[in-house]
């Protein structure tokens, strides 16, 4: 595949929440605003790039039988730096992504493409993949938060869009909210990728 | 397909009874609660479940015609969707909020798992948990009074139905540090509640509290009518009863056994819940182990919210619980073959 | 084969490790001004008629609180500060609390919880009623500019607004300062409530009632966004009106939707932490009818 491909497959072909639907505690945890949907995103992203480049770097050096610790190491440790710079620098999103920035560590998607990706490719790809599949994943977190925070608000990064007499559907932004957009989400994706197909 | 060979879901029963016998003879025996209903809040009721009922028919025939099935509207199974619903929603709730909660519960909780037959969960029920959820203020402040009587059924207060007075009274007693003077007069609360003109009026259904659910004699006309019938069987109802009286008995007052099961029974929607809503034949199990399983479960559930929770009512988060587990009850109580051995 | 196993997880750990103690390093002290800040607001926040005076700290055996006073000269006592803390959801959610002395919640502010995003840390969510129709007018300059660029004018004036600002989520001191309406006074306090430095308060010194006014503004917007509503419910509350309940109500408090666990930990650890405080000051006076 072409460095375009590899970067541009995690947006819609390969989305990682909507196509692969990995990192999903996150996705239905944090998109309660666009605001920590994005924040989130981002975290995730950096630490994807972070953990891709090193993982890519280290593959020929670590044995098999310990690539599994190996790669968690890399990855805890950016995510640690994550949460250090964030808790220093952005102590607001810091404090709405909470328990969720350590939690980075356990998302599948980071693990999953350093062991599917990273591990068997060279560094700028890796960087390419780890970049474009972050920035898929802040793309889903995006539309996801968006329409929750719309529908379950009647506001959008804070702002009201729906004006004052809207009535909030509390339930979009409470987690079943979460579990019927991201359905619902999903299976619009699906319709699209078979009309296209056709 | 050939009409001949369509096998619907469970349960096969041979009878001349078919869906839409069933369906009406459950209408019918809501329609004295009904009556209640607009006769204790008036005529705003008759407006709510008026609405609820057509929005839920007309949402059905929507989706139905959007995804190219045949329309079913005529089973009046969204019928009932639509009186239940509204039978839960207090009356002084806005008119839009009963034609939201059936667009709900026909369009996210029925229809996208393949209509009637195959919804696993009660769709009422769910209508009123996302009004519930994404309306409090609605769904729990807007009691009004009955035309005679007063919201609580007790002289006293005014503000809250019987179980958030009782509810109010607990979170009272569990917290001795408010005060001698707030406790004592939770305990003169709590004795006006369990008095027998408190209990009268919780029979009648002389209080405040959703539109269906406050007359305990009118519904069980119609619950007589249905057992009467063979539509439901009494094995859900008595253990569901049964299990929250018990319960509320032992677990209900301050120290064991010193609750007072009448007024559990008679109050909150718990009479509704266990004979129309808990008995859906789609959402509850087939076998007699089964629905006592399903009923005991359903009990214990509404006691645990009732007494230790954060609402003061329980009955429907309790049966759509419950609902969950239908098939797993199902599956673990299925009567064995002639000869099958066990364990195989 | 081993010995390779165990040098390459060596070597990744090791490398790592340098790598985080120099984040580390680099990220504790700008944490833990900001945990100091967060305190001293908080403190502040819960007992806004002390905002520029002085709190004393006591000790007894079961509990810390802070008297307030308006004066930084200890004089004019206004009422306590205590920290509650309670296990919310997922976290255990500390809370200041400022208690007045006849018993009522002067205010309280959040200083740690790690609830759920959307749901349990929505006990800070604050009202906000701009619409995105009014950022986009401001973003291209046709909408009511905000409130700060009405005012620069001069380079004193706006090092003034910049230092406010800078400041703003200390906006309880400045409601202090006006709610004491004393001119003369502000710009002495300022500088010394928010520790600045002395070119700052100098420039603060030279135009007090301009910076008063812009206080005054600033404030304004500020309080119109600042006290999240689960909190506003506190403020003037005794501890006997200290229960959660579901829906809408004056008398006791209302839970967030969805979050009656981390309502109910603040709600019971504020309660619980105002009876300690009682029993530690030895009774409330009791307000006169």
């Amino acid at each position: 595949m072409s460095a375009a491909g590899e970067f541009t497959k995690g947006f819609i072909k390969q989305n990682p929440v909507f196509r692969i639907v990995l990192g999903l505690c996150p996705t239905l945890a944090v998109t309660t605003s666009l605001k920590n949907g994005i924040g989130m995103g981002l975290a995730a992203t950096f630490v994807l790039v972070g953990s891709n480049v090193i993982v890519s770097l280290i593959r020929k050096a670590v044995p098999s039988r310990i690539r599994i610790p190996c790669y968690i190491v890399v990855i805890a440790s950016f995510v640690t730096v994550v949460d250090l710079v964030m808790a220093a620098y952005t102590p607001q999103l810091h404090k709405n992504l909470g328990i969720f920035i350590p939690l980075i560590v356990v998302n599948c998607i980071i693990l999953g493409r350093a062991e599917a990706f990273a591990s068997k490719n060279s560094v700028g790809m890796s960087f390419l993949d780890g970049l474009g599949m972050g920035l898929g994943f802040t793309f889903a977190l995006a539309i996801t938060a968006s329409v929750r925070e719309i529908i379950g608000t009647g506001k959008i990064w804070d702002l009201v869009v729906l004006g004052t007499k809207y009535n909030p559907v509390l339930l979009a932004v409470l987690s079943p909210g979460a579990f019927i957009t991201l359905g619902l989400l999903i299976g619009l994706f699906n319709l699209f990728e078979v009309r296209k197909e056709k | 397909m050939s009409a001949k060979l369509t096998v619907t879901p469970s349960p096969h029963i041979r009878d001349d009874l078919d869906i839409k016998k069933v369906m009406y003879a459950v209408v019918l025996a809501l329609i004295p609660s009904a009556i209640g209903g607009v006769y204790f809040f008036g005529l705003r009721a008759l407006v709510i479940i008026v609405a609820a009922s057509l929005a839920a028919i007309a949402t059905e025939a929507v989706c139905q015609k959007a995804i190219r099935r045949p329309v079913t509207i005529s089973d009046g199974s969204a019928l009932i969707t639509g009186i239940l619903l509204a039978f839960n929603l207090p009356p002084g709730v806005p008119y839009w909020l009963p034609v939201v909660g059936s667009v709900f519960a026909i369009a996210v909780a029925k229809i996208p798992f393949g209509g009637l037959g195959y919804n696993p969960l009660n769709p009422a029920l769910v209508g009123r948990a996302f009004l519930l959820a994404s309306w409090p203020v609605y769904m729990t402040t807007t009691w009004t009074a009955p035309s005679r009587g007063s919201l609580s059924g007790i002289s006293a207060i005014t503000t809250a139905t019987p179980l958030g007075v009782f509810k109010y009274v607990r979170h009272i007693l569990d917290n001795p540090s408010v005060g001698p003077d707030e406790i004592s007069r939770a305990n003169s609360y709590l004795a006006q509640l369990y008095s027998s003109a408190s209990l009268k009026n919780l029979f009648l259904g002389n209080v405040g509290g959703c539109i269906g659910e406050t007359s305990v004699i009118l519904l069980l006309i119609g619950a007589a009518y249905l057992l009467i019938k063979g539509i439901i069987c009494w094995r859900i109802p008595l253990s569901y009863i049964g299990t929250v009286a018990l319960l509320t008995w032992i677990l209900g007052g301050q120290g064991l056994f010193h609750g007072y099961p009448l007024f559990h029974v008679l109050s909150g929607g718990l009479v509704l819940g266990a004979f129309f809503m808990a008995t859906d034949m789609v959402t509850s199990p087939v076998t007699p182990k089964g629905k006592i399983i399903f009923g005991v479960g359903c009990g214990i559930l509404t006691s645990v919210i009732r007494l230790y929770g954060g609402y003061p009512e329980g009955v429907s988060y309790s049966i759509l619980i419950m609902n969950i587990t239908v098939p797993l009850i199902d599956r673990y109580t299925r009567p064995r073959k002639l000869g099958e051995v066990k364990g195989s | 084969m081993m010995a390779k196993l165990v040098g390459v997880l060596a070597a990744i750990t090791f490398v790592a490790a340098l790598g985080l103690g120099f984040v580390y390093q680099k990220t504790t002290p700008k944490i833990e001004a900001q945990k100091r800040i967060t305190d001293e607001v908080a403190m502040r926040t819960a007992l806004p008629q002390a905002a520029c005076g002085v709190f004393v700290k006591h000790e007894t055996d079961s509990l810390t609180y802070y008297e307030g006073y308006r004066y930084p000269d200890t004089t004019g006592f206004v009422g306590y500060v205590v920290r509650a803390s309670g296990r919310g959801y997922s976290s255990t959610i500390e809370t200041m609390v400022g208690v007045d002395p006849s018993g009522r919640i002067t205010g309280l502010k959040i200083t740690h919880e790690q609830e759920t995003p959307g749901l349990g840390t929505r006990i800070e969510e604050v009202r906000s009623t701009k619409t995105l129709l009014d950022a986009l007018k401001e973003l291209v300059g046709k909408g009511n500019p905000p409130v700060v660029a009405v005012t620069i004018g001069d380079s004193t004036e706006s090092k003034c607004i910049e230092v406010i600002i800078k400041e703003a989520s200390a906006c309880a001191c400045l409601d202090s300062l006006i709610a004491l309406e004393d001119t003369s006074k502000v710009c002495n306090i300022v500088p010394r409530a928010f520790s600045l430095a002395t070119k700052d308060s100098a420039l603060c010194l030279s135009n007090p009632a301009l910076t008063f006014e812009v206080a005054k503004k600033v404030m304004q917007k500020l309080r119109e966004q600042q006290t999240p509503w689960f909190l506003e419910q506190f403020i003037g509350k005794s501890k006997a009106n200290l229960l959660v309940v579901a829906g809408k109500t004056d008398r006791y408090i209302q839970a967030i939707t969805g979050a009656t666990m981390s309502s109910t930990a603040v709600t019971s650890s504020v309660r619980e932490a105002i009876t300690k405080l009682e029993r530690a000051v030895g009774g409330f006076k009791e307000e006169k009818p």
